[in-house]
């Protein structure tokens, strides 16, 4: 019985272009103190999986099913269309999230004080010192210098950096059993990348927590996950250990993905940088209104032909998640899945 | 690649002026973006140009191609000085210098065609009009696009008919229109995903064989950077504090923030990226407006002596490094 277990989760959003298929059948489970990576493009479902899962789409604009079930401090609860009363009393206790951009997702006319000691109010019923001193307890936690006096400091007096850290201590106020954070480096320079990334490190050992961390940057997800799931046009097409999907990746997206970046530690010389070219995996990602049957991803790939059964197969049947290897799973129709 | 520099540039500034917020704005200060940079560029050279955000990066790619006016210093373009020009006189040599730059969305009118955006550079220019009319044009359009990968047939498509990667490619293609000798690239592929990135960086490379130009790559991704460049400049706080080949300044970084920016970066491998040793440097960039006396990086820097708070380090020759540090590792 894991922490978390997500099954068959699909997202759907109708359009007046059609029926955008976001997040079509994910199905994985994660559990305390590990850290998931989610790996994608953007488009991939990756962020809408995490936003059904906070309760964050609206009802209204998207067509949630499945299910997701949180075996946590408050008792099994199913996640997935939860009443806004109900979700209201998770989201921000035992589930936070941290989102990709501290410039807009602090609001400018509060002071930071403010705003976390408010989202401490919002779910214990202590007096206000009380979350004061909690909110001070934090912000030193992330290190926040002379936090005492930073209470009443406002968002635009911090930088890009400490916003980032202002987010993660509102986010762990209440310290979350399970935390969301959505490219919580992407809009950070490489040298607070890795203050940030190892903050988190440091705070998942003290408080237990699992991690839901989706990213595009491999290096990330190489430093920081225990196991990752690669999503394609909404579906997971891997899923494995940090360390066997980056010595072994069984799924030709994933193969593309980790020899298209350029990578820093092992380069061939050459007149000039690398020079080696790097290998691009050509076309672009498809339109999630009316996929085609098939592997969505097989327009792209470059070794339909040694499948048995060639293109047409893939063109025309969604390949199954299976486990090739212990632990390892991936949705492709090359036998064995031999890259 | 030949030893005439395209591009010179020699104690470059440019600095912003801080204004208080009344009607009668007074000068309360500067932001001092770009704080006295010097390189050459050689012809067929690409130069990358590495830092993180508010180092002046980007200031000093547009100032070099005077789209902001430099505050002091000297750009030399082919031989030619530039820095004073006046906008008429610098038209004729426009042709020759372009910019790439990091938006695909906000870098191109959205109510243009494609081909008009690409076309706009011929028209501006007043070539290809006299001889044969628009249709040469469009030919010339048409061309172009292939040539970056682009479908010729998409011609009279918007720019929100395409992905970000195929925007970029639009970007790339304006830039090449008046066969240019110099193009400054300013993040051109920070916005893209990483399997696009891939393909962008592969056309930049491309082109730049075919046509013979000189790249000024503005990037904060050091291992793109890398990747793409023959020698690197990293900036901090406005100045360039070191200056190298490639290849060396990777293997053997010679200033501290070099260092550290090298070790932040995650290697996309597991089992090295646990070994890893990291330089986690403290505290933020100090503010422009206000850079620390002597050594720019003295608040930062672990290995700070006395001399550094007093004296500003020159770039000077350490191996085949310019570096800007008064104790180089």
């Amino acid at each position: 019985m894991s922490f978390l277990e997500v099954t068959d989760l699909r997202v759907e959003f109708p359009t007046t272009d059609g029926l955008v298929k976001a997040v079509d059948g994910v199905s994985f489970s994660i559990e305390r103190g590990e850290t998931l990576a989610i790996v994608g493009e953007s488009g991939s479902g990756k962020t809408v999986t995490n936003l059904a899962l906070m309760g964050l789409l609206s009802k209204r604009a998207a067509r949630i099913s499945g299910g997701a079930i949180m075996r946590g401090d408050a008792g099994n609860i199913e996640l997935v269309n939860l009443e806004d009363e109900q979700i209201r009393k998770i989201r921000g206790k035992n589930i936070a999230m941290i989102f990709q951009d501290p410039m807009s997702s602090l609001h400018p006319y509060y002071s930071i004080g403010d705003q976390i000691i408010e989202a401490h109010q919002v779910h214990n019923d202590v007096d206000v010192d009380v979350s004061t001193a909690r909110a001070i307890e934090l912000l030193d936690m992330v290190g926040i210098p002379d936090a005492g006096s930073r209470l009443r400091a406002f968002p635009h007096q911090f930088s890009g950096g400490m916003r980032q850290r202002v987010m993660i201590a509102m986010a762990l106020v209440n310290s979350p059993e399970l935390l969301i954070a959505d490219e919580p480096t992407t809009a950070l320079d490489v040298t607070v990348q890795a203050q940030i990334l190892k903050l988190l490190r440091e705070l998942q050992a003290e408080l237990k927590m699992a991690i839901i961390l989706i990213t595009h940057d491999l290096g990330v997800v190489a430093g920081a996950a225990d196991r990752v799931n690669v999503m394609y046009a909404g579906k997971i097409v891997e899923s494995a250990s940090v360390r066997e999907l980056f010595a072994n990746p069984l799924m030709p997206y994933t193969h593309g993905l980790l020899s298209s970046i350029p990578r820093m530690d092992k380069r061939e010389k050459s007149t000039h940088g690398s020079g080696a070219r790097l290998s691009a995996i050509p076309g672009q990602p498809p339109s999630l209104i009316a996929l085609p049957p098939g592997c969505a991803f097989a327009p792209r790939c470059s070794f339909t032909s040694r499948v048995i059964g060639g293109a047409a197969r893939c063109d025309g049947s969604m390949p199954p998640l299976v486990e090739h290897a212990p632990n390892h799973f991936a949705r492709c129709h090359l036998e064995g899945a031999s890259l | 690649m030949s030893h005439d520099p395209i591009l010179e540039v020699r104690n470059l500034q440019k600095f912003f002026p801080i204004t208080s917020n009344s009607i009668f704005a007074r000068v309360k200060g500067e932001n001092k973006a770009v704080n006295g940079i010097s390189f050459t560029l050689k012809r067929g050279e690409t130069l990358g140009l590495v830092g993180e955000s508010g180092c002046g990066k980007s200031t000093a790619g547009r100032t070099i191609l005077k789209l902001y006016e430099p505050t002091a210093g000297q750009i030399f373009f082919g031989g030619q000085e530039i820095t004073n020009l006046s906008p008429r006189r610098m038209k004729p040599l426009r042709t020759k210098m372009q910019i790439i730059f990091q938006d695909p969305y906000s870098s191109l009118n959205p109510r243009h065609s494609v081909g008009e955006i690409i076309g706009a550079a011929f028209t501006i220019h007043g070539i290809g009009e006299q001889s044969s009319g628009t249709g040469a044009i469009k030919a010339a359009v048409q061309d172009l696009m292939a040539r970056v990968g682009l479908n010729p047939e998409h011609y009279n498509r918007y720019p929100h008919e395409f992905s970000g990667g195929q925007r970029q490619r639009i970007g790339i293609a304006r830039a090449l229109a008046l066969k240019p000798e110099f193009i400054v690239c300013d993040e051109p592929v920070s916005a893209l995903d990483v399997s696009i990135q891939a393909q962008v960086i592969n056309l930049l490379d491309d082109l730049k064989a075919d046509f013979g130009l000189s790249y000024l790559f503005i990037a904060h991704d050091l291992s793109v950077v890398q990747h793409i460049s023959d020698r690197v400049a990293v900036m901090y706080l406005g100045k360039i504090v070191e200056l190298a080949p490639t290849n060396q300044i990777y293997h053997q970084p010679h200033h501290p923030y070099t260092k550290a920016l090298l070790s932040a970066i995650p290697i996309p491998d597991p089992v090295r990226e646990s070994a890893r040793e990291q330089i986690v440097l403290s505290g933020d960039l100090p503010s422009p407006a206000n850079p620390p006396t002597g050594c720019v990086f003295n608040t930062r820097c672990w290995k700070a002596q006395p001399r550094c708070f007093s004296e500003e380090p020159e770039l000077s020759l350490v191996g085949s490094s310019q570096v800007a540090c008064h104790y180089p590792e």
